[in-house]
């Protein structure tokens, strides 16, 4: 970088933090005592200069600064020095790793999709107007199938086990002769390009019913955008992916984010698990619950953080954060409220804030209506949808933030009445004390009462409640169905679905 | 008018102390210190706001089993019952032994309460948004404890509780109440220790004060001590800790956060509190300093008390900082450390400092007493404190129970007001009863317009208000300033919230950046006592000084201090300015506290300049005198049992920030002053809280300089009223009028 442009950096860093006029500064040479004339700065503006400039270059200052005079010239030649340093501590490091031991640069990933695009007899073979299933893959093939695909016009759906592998893209397209330019490189430019674009997220659902939704890769573009203006990740040397961009939560944290900080990301395949190689250098650890275990695997740095998404973070997870936190020096975490069909909503930090409590996106909006039912706004949201009714119990708190109460307390009609599912949980809960349950109604048109209540219960007891006692207490209830199992399944995403539920019930009979 | 029975000689001593810190109370201290212990250490809550360090003394037991009642008061609160509660119980003294006596709370506080701000405020929850101020801690331990005596609350940062407990000395002396109990208490506030970050003062792990590893920690606690007369202590066969001889304290004048570099402010503090004791420096066995760890303050502040003590010799008394034990714990800073020093010496011992393994270059040669408490039962110690805003504070004290003669005191000199002068929608002074420029327009007062020399980039509302009512009181005054003498100048800050728009900017910075983009050039003006600081800078102020918050009495109580010290010749002219700016989170708050009109506050500042017998010019006629000040407790029906007489009162000006407070201190004066000519309400369209003192002391001035022969006004009552209804006045005699001593 060179000198001059540091330079003027530093002296709009100046004028804007320090509050220093343009005609002062332009009687400013870049060689003169700041704590003399013309500016007379003193020590309090000094050190509030040093961590502006240290945010804005994402570098340390302290305490090399001591031995250079306070004058611009010098601290923009500690700055380039710094910068230097960080630059030689990332150099080992490349922008697409994984820990199958797969690597890739920047170019390297560029000039394989220009190959698969110029000659792939496969992609070819694609019809265009047909959404195109991709298998699922290495984290890496993975995004090199979906950008052949969008680059091709074509719409990938992302969530299957099945469908078309990067391999099978590759067949075929290694002939020796140069490929067309089709894209350049992996920056927003060819995410602007791609706008348009929509990539399909097939997802289980809490109630085990698959979904498949659309969104624009302008969109999650501009929720990446969102998110690097609401939380400062330009510190993080590192982003350590323990999910895969299959999902939409991963696509825009391991895909977009990376593309959007030009930070190097190492994606944690679930059969290689691997020590990320950040040395001392701080990384951002992208998370569902479920695999907060792994993170006991990585040599967590001082500095480093946690994003954790797709359920709860939960109360036992918030405590050993905390204890975490004793051992690593300025751990912190984020939690980010949001689903595929909102795309993100808020996000908290870990261990601080109230476990239910979020900071909306600053591009989201929330409203109650006259019921009390959240209504949202946000770019983020499915294509073609101007709000969004959520299922969720919300408080609009008087500082603009929100705090989730949970689910809404679903109703279902049974016997033509409408009956109360927290009810009929709170009438189990006293067969089963504190023991994690789960209750389902499902509904059956072939039933005349309208369907079946199904319980789950998670405990290593296999003795059922008397059965006159459980239709003492559901009197006006449906007696519901009780499986006990030792414990509940989590899918992908740390969550547990009906489907599971279900499968591994009937695996157990 | 008679200002009752003062008695210089009244020997101020203490009977006991508590303390709530993070290495114990009254049971558990001098064992923490015996053994070597340090409160200073790694926090879990810290950790989290990604600073360089998350180390700190934090009273995290305490905190966890007073966690309930913590919705309801700030944890300053909190500490110092507990504290005042153990000094109580170590005096000897119950409550009921409380009940008959005057009972005076001089309370230190510096940024308590900024946490349940941020939580009130975004609860949109007006009690948790009543605790913040500082006063309020003080309120709470006043009403807590039901004391029938004055409530006074220092905020001059680390130096507040130093200076509580010399003005309980003055209070005892003046005979203006039985029994004091002084020190101060501070929760330490995330943003706090954001800020301390964001000046890059705060040591990785544990401080060690001298040491080659710089750098602060910071703490909380409370601690207090309980002062009376020698004489009434030994009526009732009480335990003598130490006897306060001497008190002072000094303006650096110098710069926002970093001492003099000489450690010349400290040096004037510490000699005038020796001279207040009739001692020499090398009579001083041992000094507990501030020591706080970080470069700027050790050496410079060892300079200072050894020039203090022994002139350019070597200093030979023992010295030492308590900060390893306690942290930093700003506002209970200087009453902890004293405590440590009596904890120590009722064993026969001296506080060290702990980690000092390599003596930093400027702090050898001095007798540092290092990692275990030294055998020494000492006759005479001091103690000493710095602040932000470059005030220092010194105690000397006389260890154990032999109470000594005191010296002498010289004779009282007569304390006069000059001049005055007001900024608030426009600006008046005395020199002229009018506007002296044309009605401030919307952007309020700049100074940077009418006085460019004056200011400096960045100046907060509050300080180009304070500086600019200072100004024109001082040009008004016509008093010499060329020659002006600055270490004979003192000045006296009152402000309810200090700079509210700048700590309001903080607030935001910490809720939308976080902890580590607390802004350094913001954090500094957060302080209560920043203005007082920027003011002594821009006047050259390098003498006494001290800074009050209450909700409405800080102006006079501001004056009561200058009043005592150029009473005394400490200073020979003084500054007393009270002020307030306004913004969204001050109207907030003083919604919150159900003033009236809270909606109507604008930023305004009230200067008053006062000169005793030495410092008036013999062409200047002063505008009155100033004969006593006081305090009634309307609270509840109490009343002080020996007020001071105010049947020769020809006229009272009372202002309060509430209408129904105001008509009941009305017909109580009324009843109190048989013969004034009228009880008049200070008359001000908008809410003014700090200054509504020094307002009604300026309409008070008016109307005696607008007598008519018929009706002379000679004797003029100044009285404001606060939130808690306690009133402060003082009585103004016309200078043709006043008796000549």
């Amino acid at each position: 970088m060179r000198h001059q442009q540091v330079v003027a950096q530093i002296r709009v860093l100046m004028q804007h933090s320090l509050e220093i006029e343009v005609s002062e500064l332009a009687e400013l040479d870049n060689q003169a005592d700041l704590l003399g004339a013309p500016l007379f700065l003193d020590s309090i503006d000094m050190l509030q200069l040093i961590a502006d400039c240290e945010r804005h270059y994402c570098i340390k200052l302290y305490p090399q600064r001591h031995t250079l005079r306070n004058c611009v010239a010098d601290l923009a030649t500690l700055i380039i020095s710094q910068l230097g340093q960080t630059q030689v501590a990332q150099q080992h490091l490349h922008r697409f790793m994984a820990s199958d031991g797969s690597h890739y640069d920047e170019a390297g990933l560029v000039e394989l999709l220009n190959r698969v695009l110029s000659f792939s007899p496969e992609l070819a073979r694609l019809s265009k107007t047909e959404e195109v299933q991709v298998a699922q893959q290495n984290a890496i093939a993975l995004m090199l199938t979906v950008f052949s695909l969008l680059l091709s016009g074509r719409t990938p759906v992302l969530g299957g086990n099945d469908g078309l592998s990067w391999q099978q893209l590759c067949a075929g397209t290694d002939n020796g002769e140069p490929a067309t330019p089709h894209c350049t490189g992996l920056d927003a430019s060819l995410m602007h390009r791609l706008g348009n674009a929509r990539v399909g997220f097939l997802t289980s659902g809490s109630t085990g019913k698959p979904n498949l939704f659309f969104k624009s890769l302008h969109s999650m573009w501009s929720e990446a955008e969102g998110i690097c203006q609401s939380l400062d990740l330009s510190g993080y040397a590192l982003i350590n992916a323990l999910i895969s961009p299959q999902h939409m939560y991963g696509f825009i944290w391991t895909w977009l984010i990376p593309i959007r900080l030009n930070k190097p990301v190492f994606y944690q395949d679930a059969q290689y698990i691997d020590a990320t190689p950040c040395g001392e250098l701080s990384m951002l650890n992208i998370l569902v619950p479920s695999v907060w275990d792994l993170l006991a695997h990585e040599n967590l740095t001082p500095g480093s953080a946690v994003i954790s998404s797709g359920a709860p973070f939960g109360a036992r997870r918030e405590a050993e954060f905390a204890t975490l936190q004793k051992t690593v020096p300025q751990l912190s975490g984020v939690e980010v409220l949001g689903s595929t069909e909102t795309g993100g909503i808020g996000f908290r930090t870990i261990a601080q804030d109230c476990i239910a409590t979020f900071t909306l996106f600053s591009e989201v909006r929330l409203r109650l209506d006259d019921q009390g039912t959240a209504i949202l706004h946000s770019p983020y949201l499915l294509s073609d949808h101007p709000e969004f009714v959520m299922m969720d119990r919300i408080a609009l708190l008087s500082d603009g933030r929100i705090r989730h109460l949970g689910r809404k307390d679903k109703v279902f009609k049974y016997k033509g009445k409408r009956l109360s599912l927290e009810e009929a949980k709170q009438r189990l809960q006293v067969f089963f004390g504190t023991a994690p349950l789960k209750l389902f109604f499902v509904e059956d048109d072939n039933d005349k009462r309208g369907g079946q209540l199904l319980a789950f219960v998670e405990t290593q007891s296999q003795q059922h409640p008397c059965e006159q006692a459980l239709r003492d207490a559901f009197r006006d209830y449906p007696v519901p169905n009780i499986a006990l199992l030792p414990s509940f399944p989590l899918n992908q995403m740390g969550k547990t679905t009906l489907s599971s539920l279900l499968e591994v019930t009937h695996a157990k009979q | 008018m008679q200002s009752n029975n003062h008695n210089d000689n009244a020997m101020a001593v203490i009977t006991g102390y508590g303390l709530e810190s993070a290495i114990g109370n009254n049971q558990t201290l001098f064992a923490s210190m015996a053994a070597g212990h340090s409160g200073v250490r790694a926090q879990a809550d810290f950790a989290q706001l990604q600073l360089e360090s998350h180390h700190a003394a934090l009273l995290n037991e305490f905190r966890t089993s007073h966690k309930a009642r913590s919705d309801q008061f700030d944890f300053a609160t909190l500490f110092a019952i507990s504290a005042v509660e153990q000094a109580l119980a170590d005096a000897g003294l119950s409550l009921e032994q409380l009940a008959d006596k005057r009972v005076a709370l001089c309370f230190g506080n510096a940024n308590s309460g900024t946490d349940i701000l941020l939580e009130g405020m975004a609860q949109q929850d007006n009690e948790k948004i009543k605790q913040y101020p500082a006063y309020r801690q003080a309120a709470n331990v006043h009403s807590h404890f039901n004391l029938n005596g004055p409530l006074f609350c220092f905020t001059s940062a680390c130096t507040a509780s130093s200076s509580a407990i010399s003005f309980g000395r003055e209070l005892l002396r003046d005979n203006k109440a039985d029994i004091v109990l002084a020190g101060g208490s501070d929760s330490l506030a995330r943003l706090v220790y954001a800020g301390f970050h964001s000046l890059r003062s705060v040591s990785a792990g544990v401080c060690s004060p001298y040491g080659v590893d710089t750098g602060l920690s910071l703490g909380e606690g409370a601690g207090f001590v309980v002062m009376e007369t020698a004489e009434a202590a030994q009526q009732r066969a009480a335990n003598i800790l130490a006897q306060l001889r001497g008190s002072g304290s000094s303006l650096d004048a110098y710069h926002a956060t970093a001492p003099e570099p000489e450690g010349r402010g400290v040096s004037r503090s510490l000699s005038m509190a020796l001279a207040d004791a009739g001692v020499s420096g090398t009579q001083i066995n041992y000094v507990n300093s501030h020591g706080t760890g970080t470069p700027a303050n050790d050496g410079a502040e060892l300079q200072g008390i050894r020039r203090a003590l022994n002139g350019e010799q070597p200093m030979t008394a023992k010295v030492s900082s308590s900060k390893s034990y306690f942290g930093h714990a700003l506002g209970a800073a200087g009453a902890l450390e004293l405590i440590s020093v009596l904890a120590a010496q009722r064993h026969g011992y001296l506080p060290a400092t702990l980690g000092v393994n390599d003596v930093r270059e400027d702090c050898q040669g001095y007798a540092l007493i290092r990692e275990r408490l030294a055998e020494h039962q000492v006759d005479w110690f001091a103690s000493t404190n710095s602040a932000f805003g470059g005030h220092n504070t010194s105690l000397v004290l006389a260890s154990g129970e032999v109470v000594l003669t005191p010296k002498k005191p010289a004779p009282h000199q007569r304390v006069f007001i000059a001049a005055h002068a007001r900024i608030d929608s426009q600006i008046r002074t005395a020199a002229d009863k009018t506007a002296i420029s044309a009605k401030l327009d919307e952007a309020g007062f700049s100074l940077k317009a009418h006085f460019p020399a004056l200011y400096r980039r960045r100046m907060s509302c509050l300080s180009q208000y304070a500086i600019g009512a200072a100004e024109f009181a001082l040009a008004a005054s016509g008093l010499e300033r060329e020659t002006n003498d600055p270490t004979r100048c003192g000045g006296y800050f009152a402000t309810a919230l200090g700079c509210s728009e700048v700590q309001e900017r903080n607030y935001d910075d910490l809720a939308k950046l976080g902890a580590n983009n607390i802004k350094s050039t913001l954090f500094t003006d957060t302080v209560l006592n920043a203005s007082l600081g920027s003011l002594a800078i821009a006047h050259s102020i390098r003498g006494t000084a001290a800074n009050f918050s209450d909700c409405g009495n800080e102006g006079l109580q501001a004056l009561w201090q200058a009043f005592y010290d150029l009473r005394a010749d400490r200073v020979e002219r003084a500054l007393v300015v009270a002020g307030e700016d306004s913004s969204n989170s001050s109207k907030q708050i003083w919604q919150a506290q159900a003033v009236d009109a809270a909606d109507t506050q604008q930023a305004n500042a009230a200067a008053l300049v006062m000169v005793n017998e030495s410092g008036l010019a013999t062409n200047t006629q002063p505008l009155a005198e100033v004969v006593t000040c006081f305090t009634i407790s309307t609270a509840q029906g109490k009343q002080l049992p020996e007020m001071v007489s105010l049947e020769e009162v020809d006229h009272v000006v009372v202002a309060a920030t509430r209408q129904h407070e105001l008509q009941h201190a009305q017909h109580l004066l009324s009843e109190l002053c048989p013969q004034a000519q009228s009880v008049t309400p200070l008359v001000d369209n908008h809410l003014c809280i700090a200054s509504q003192g020094l307002k009604a002391l300026i309409q008070g001035l008016d109307e005696m300089s607008s007598q008519t022969s018929e009706a002379p006004l000679c004797r003029v009552l100044v009285v404001s009223v606060n939130a808690e209804q306690i009133m402060h006045g003082c009585v103004l005699h016309s200078v043709a009028s006043a008796p000549r001593s």
